[in-house]
């Protein structure tokens, strides 16, 4: 096995080790925002592992999982997440409703699908094939733009704007680093999807595993308790004589 | 771990070449590249840009 084929297994590892993490919080805190990343990260890492998995051998669910949850639904997801940390909770309840509705229906027109599996190759990576695998014209694939442009706006957009905030007014450095490295990872992940587009597969491997490793580190780093100085006490006068 | 202990703090330096510098150079970035792959996908979906 390659180098590059094995990209996707660490990249598994370390979503794995992010999802647990944050579903953790969402078990503690119960904000929705960490609700809507795990499930996020959980179908960022579902992709990267069914990406592993198809390098070895093919399994048209595991290609249905692939698509769907780690090139279509999860940065919406992530972005979603993002969404409901900075936004009014009505918006946010209508947004989940289309998110929830548009993800069914990206799904059923998934399953609906017949696959090629005689364009499949064996130690070629998925993000090289796919194309031939699904049908021409496949309706879904129109829909991955739309998931995406709405996930990188929500993810990227959302973390330089709390950076921003954050780093305007001089405070908490942790989460101005942090959201950085979690824009940067997300803007890894949506460059390496760009490439794989245009026919560039063979990138995203690597970016899946830059986005993977960035974000996580922002996310560590961003949650990280400051440490906040002590106010400074007036010295305590001493008890005047009745 | 130690490398995030300095980033633990509440307020940042007064004078910081990171924070004066860096830290806003890479958001104007980002937010470019954003932009960027943003009219990319556009493109894409009105059949501008070419796709495999």
């Amino acid at each position: 096995m390659s180098l590059n084929n094995m990209l996707p297994f660490i990249s598994t590892a370390i979503m794995l080790l992010f999802t647990i993490s944050v579903f953790q919080r969402y078990a503690v805190r119960r904000n929705p925002a960490f609700l809507y990343w795990g499930i996020g990260l959980a179908m960022f890492g579902a992709g990267s592992f069914a990406e592993a998995f198809l390098v070895l051998k093919w399994n048209s669910a595991i290609f249905v999982v692939w698509y769907l949850f780690g090139a279509a639904l999860n940065a919406a997801w992530l972005g979603h997440g993002t969404l409901a940390l900075l936004v009014q909770k009505r918006w946010v309840t209508v947004l989940t409703v289309l998110l929830v509705i548009g993800s069914v229906i990206a799904g059923i027109m998934m399953l609906q699908l017949t696959l090629n599996s005689g364009a499949y190759e064996t130690g070629v990576a998925i993000s090289n094939t796919y194309r031939e695998i699904m049908p021409e014209g496949a309706k879904v694939r129109l829909t991955t733009p739309f998931f995406n442009i709405y996930g990188l706006i929500m993810l990227v957009g959302g973390a330089l704007y709390s950076a921003f905030l954050f780093w305007r007014k001089r405070v908490l450095p942790n989460r101005v680093i942090g959201n950085v490295l979690i824009a940067a990872g997300a803007l890894s992940i949506g460059f390496a999807s760009s490439l794989a587009r245009l026919g560039y597969g063979e990138y995203l491997y690597i970016g899946e595993l830059v986005a993977a490793v960035m974000m996580y580190s922002g996310f560590l780093m961003a949650a990280a308790p400051s440490k906040v100085p002590a106010k400074a006490t007036a010295p305590e006068k001493a008890p005047s004589p009745a | 771990m130690n490398f995030l202990n300095r980033f633990k703090i509440h307020k940042m330096p007064q004078q910081s070449f990171f924070y004066d510098r860096i830290v806003p150079t890479l958001l104007l970035l980002f937010a470019i590249v954003t932009v960027a792959l943003i009219l990319f996908a556009v493109g894409i979906l009105t059949g501008l840009i070419a796709w495999a």
